[in-house]
């Protein structure tokens, strides 16, 4: 009787149980794009003398739009700055809420209301974001509503052609 | 040898340039650029705006005899009259606001000045510096300067109170000055900007 002893053949044996090491991932995406038309805010004059100019003029003709994907606990902010500082005139802007198509409404984070845009820090415009997006048709995203303003008493006032960057970015956790 | 020489090194640009094209490509990625921030242009318009209205009423300013021996009355003046104003300015140039005869002659041996006084609490914005008394003449004085961005309203009371002396003019003899009822002068009030 011969007998061939074969130990490499237990490498590579099939047993009852497998595993495999399988590393899930889910990228973080953060991304904004506004859509829609030029924005044209005009502080129209007196028709007759002794009339005041307009006070303020509005527009809500463009959206911001969003995709935002977090990890666990993780949320975003969406804050503004202009591009520079105005002259007798202020600049509001207001995020408000996007149409239907918005994908986990929950989580498109608590909307601040009207804030005076400033050209020296970000200004928090929405907060508490998570994982959402505004979808890309026309009329999906945030409604950016704009809402120029003339000082009171300000002796001069002056045009301007002025950016307006949004930027949305993670807020750190609360540690405690 | 030589020729061919070039043109291996010809090739060797052509490639190495091609390369760095394609190096760049790679760092630009139009389809999906991730991006955290997006921006939008507005255009933030304000109309300059430089308006005047005097209201219509005719102001008849007269000076009467008096007692005899004594001269003609040597002065009247008459408030009534209100300038409505609106101004947009949009440098730091302040405008002004002049006067000047345009029609008709003022008599001779008297003077016909004029001051604007200070308006009444619905102007908003600053009315600017109230010069002293001018005397009105075919060319045009100021009689408020450093106006800026202001409006007086348009009710009857609104806007600058418009002071007009007629009065003897102290320069003049008094053997010069003959009567001449009902004679019409027309003032006219210029908003320019600051010179």
């Amino acid at each position: 009787m011969i007998i061939f002893l074969m130990p490499f053949a237990a490498i590579g044996q099939d047993s009852r149980v497998a595993t495999q090491d399988v590393s899930l991932q889910v990228a973080g995406s953060a991304l904004l794009a506004i859509s829609g038309p030029a924005v044209n805010l005009q502080l129209s004059g007196a028709a007759e003398a002794g009339d005041a100019i307009a006070k303020s003029v509005e527009n809500s003709a463009t959206r911001l739009r969003i995709s935002s994907l977090v990890n666990a606990d993780e949320k975003r902010a969406i804050s503004a700055k202009i591009s520079e500082a105005l002259v007798g005139t202020q600049l509001y802007v207001e995020l408000q809420e996007p149409n239907t198509n918005f994908v986990y409404p929950d989580n498109k984070g608590t909307l601040k209301g009207q804030q005076l845009l400033d050209s020296e820090k970000e200004i928090t415009l929405v907060e508490g974001i998570g994982t959402c997006w505004s979808g890309k048709e026309e009329g999906d995203g945030y409604i950016i509503n704009y809402t120029y303003k003339a000082i009171p008493n300000a002796p001069v006032l002056k045009s301007a052609t002025i950016t307006v960057t949004y930027t949305i970015s993670l807020v750190p956790s609360d540690p405690s | 040898m030589i020729r061919s020489r070039i043109t291996y090194l010809t090739c060797f640009i052509f490639f190495l340039v091609l390369a760095c094209f394609q190096a760049k490509a790679q760092t630009e990625d139009p389809v999906n650029p991730a991006n955290n921030t997006a921006t939008a242009t507005l255009i933030l318009g304000v109309t300059e705006v430089s308006l005047l209205k005097a209201n219509d009423g005719v102001i008849n300013l007269q000076l009467n005899q008096r007692a005899a021996g004594m001269s003609i009355e040597t002065s009247k003046s008459d408030s009534s009259a209100r300038l409505l104003i609106s101004s947009v300015i949009s440098t730091d140039n302040r405008r002004l606001l002049s006067a000047q005869v345009t029609s008709g002659t003022v008599p001779a041996g008297t003077q016909l000045q004029l001051v604007a006084l200070p308006p009444n609490a619905n102007f908003v914005g600053e009315y600017g510096t109230l010069a002293s008394p001018v005397p009105l003449g075919a060319v045009g004085l100021p009689i408020v300067t450093n106006i800026a961005t202001c409006y007086s309203g348009t009710d009857p009371s609104d806007g600058y109170p418009l002071k007009f002396i007629y009065a003897l003019d102290s320069e003049a003899s008094y053997g010069s000055i003959r009567a001449k009822p009902g004679e019409q002068v027309v003032v006219t009030f210029t908003l320019t900007a600051a010179q």
